[in-house]
């Protein structure tokens, strides 16, 4: 068996796809990882509804960032590096939050 | 295996070769005296690529090239090959859809853009659906070449010992036929690359196509260099560790390969 992998490993295809879904994997589990540790730091871990949150970045926005906030809820405002998002589905709020570019998730009463 | 590539004298010359390259660019900035906007420095590239990388741009546009281009390439290839097998054992098939085939070989990629934005907006599916029409042909091409070439000996043998027209096919022709199909995965993805780029520059709002694009238009020349650059990366990776090790296996294993010493 370890014979097995030992020759399937030889190959640089499977080596090489190895390490990309290796590297991949740990990351998204980082993020799943960084991005639980924001919202529980915010009060909003295991929300079950639409949240209006504030978003701090680490960079400023972009029309890319901008694209995804507007996908994940409705976008009030940026402010700096601060953007304010209305009812914000819970999936997407995990999302946002796993973000690397995210810095922080604050609760925000709305307008 | 890692480290001894790591270790190997053909990496470190080709990383010494592109020190000097860098070298050179970076030394001709002050000679040429243009603003950042018509000449980066390499140091500016540099840090447009920490950039895009710190504003989490880069990995999706990466992530999204990639994942446009190897579903595009499969899926070219699977329909090339299906229908190169086809046209290349039938008769009746190569009548029928030959002629066809070759009519649409000759009305090129770009021709196409316009109908299929008409059809579906601009977006991925005018990507994929470019990307596809691009690797059809060269493996649709080679594999049929590959089956027709496949010597009728080969196949008297095996259906002389009772094996049935599916087991000729899997067992006998598109074995043989494998040098010529992998032929045709390496030409084809070598065009998809292009074509992703050059697609994703028209139809995408993501991706390292749009990235090229995007910087020019933007006035941040910076961030078009790196997608360039990002693109010879992701070449390199693609063709060195997929598509040039698929090849030597595939050739080696089906004896093609004349080594030294063997000749005469």
């Amino acid at each position: 068996m370890t014979r097995r992998w030992a020759r399937l490993l030889a190959h640089r295809p499977v080596w090489v796809t190895g390490l990309l879904v290796i590297a991949y994997l740990a990351f998204q589990l980082w993020a799943e990882w960084a991005g639980a540790a924001k919202l529980q730091a915010a009060g909003l871990r295991g929300a079950d509804r639409p949240a209006h949150v504030e978003l701090v970045l680490a960079v400023t926005p972009e029309p890319f960032h901008m694209a995804i906030f507007q996908d994940a809820g409705r976008l009030i405002a940026v402010r700096g590096q601060s953007v304010f998002l209305l009812d914000v589905p819970p999936d997407a709020l995990r999302a946002l939050a796993a973000r690397y570019w995210v810095r922080a998730v604050r609760p925000w009463a709305g307008r | 295996m890692i480290a001894r590539g790591l270790r190997s004298p053909r990496l470190l010359e080709s990383a010494g070769g592109l020190a000097l390259v860098l070298a050179l660019w970076q030394l001709s900035v002050p000679l040429v005296g243009l603003s950042e906007y018509f000449y980066p420095s390499p140091l500016r590239v540099a840090r447009a690529f920490a950039e895009l990388i710190e504003k989490g741009i880069l990995p999706v546009y990466v992530a999204d090239s990639l994942a446009r281009y190897a579903g595009s390439v499969a899926v070219g290839t699977l329909l090339g090959v299906v229908l190169g097998v086809a046209v290349g054992l039938s008769r009746l098939v190569s009548r029928l859809l030959a002629p066809f085939i070759n009519f649409l070989y000759a009305i090129v990629e770009a021709a196409w853009i316009p109908l299929f934005v008409v059809w579906w907006g601009y977006g991925i599916k005018v990507i994929v659906v470019l990307l596809v029409y691009i690797v059809f042909f060269p493996m649709f091409y080679n594999t049929m070449v590959g089956v027709r070439t496949v010597p009728q000996v080969y196949v008297d043998a095996v259906r002389a010992l009772g094996a049935r027209r599916w087991q000729v096919i899997a067992d006998v022709i598109v074995p043989a036929a494998l040098p010529n199909i992998i032929t045709g995965v390496r030409v084809g993805a070598g065009f998809a690359f292009r074509g992703l780029i050059f697609a994703e520059m028209l139809a995408a709002k993501t991706g390292v196509g749009y990235l090229i694009y995007e910087g020019v238009s933007t006035q941040h020349t910076a961030r078009t260099i790196v997608g360039m650059i990002c693109m010879g990366l992701m070449w390199l990776v693609i063709d060195n560790a997929y598509l040039k090790p698929f090849e030597r296996a595939t050739i080696e294993r089906w004896g093609v390969v004349v080594t030294a010493g063997e000749k005469g």
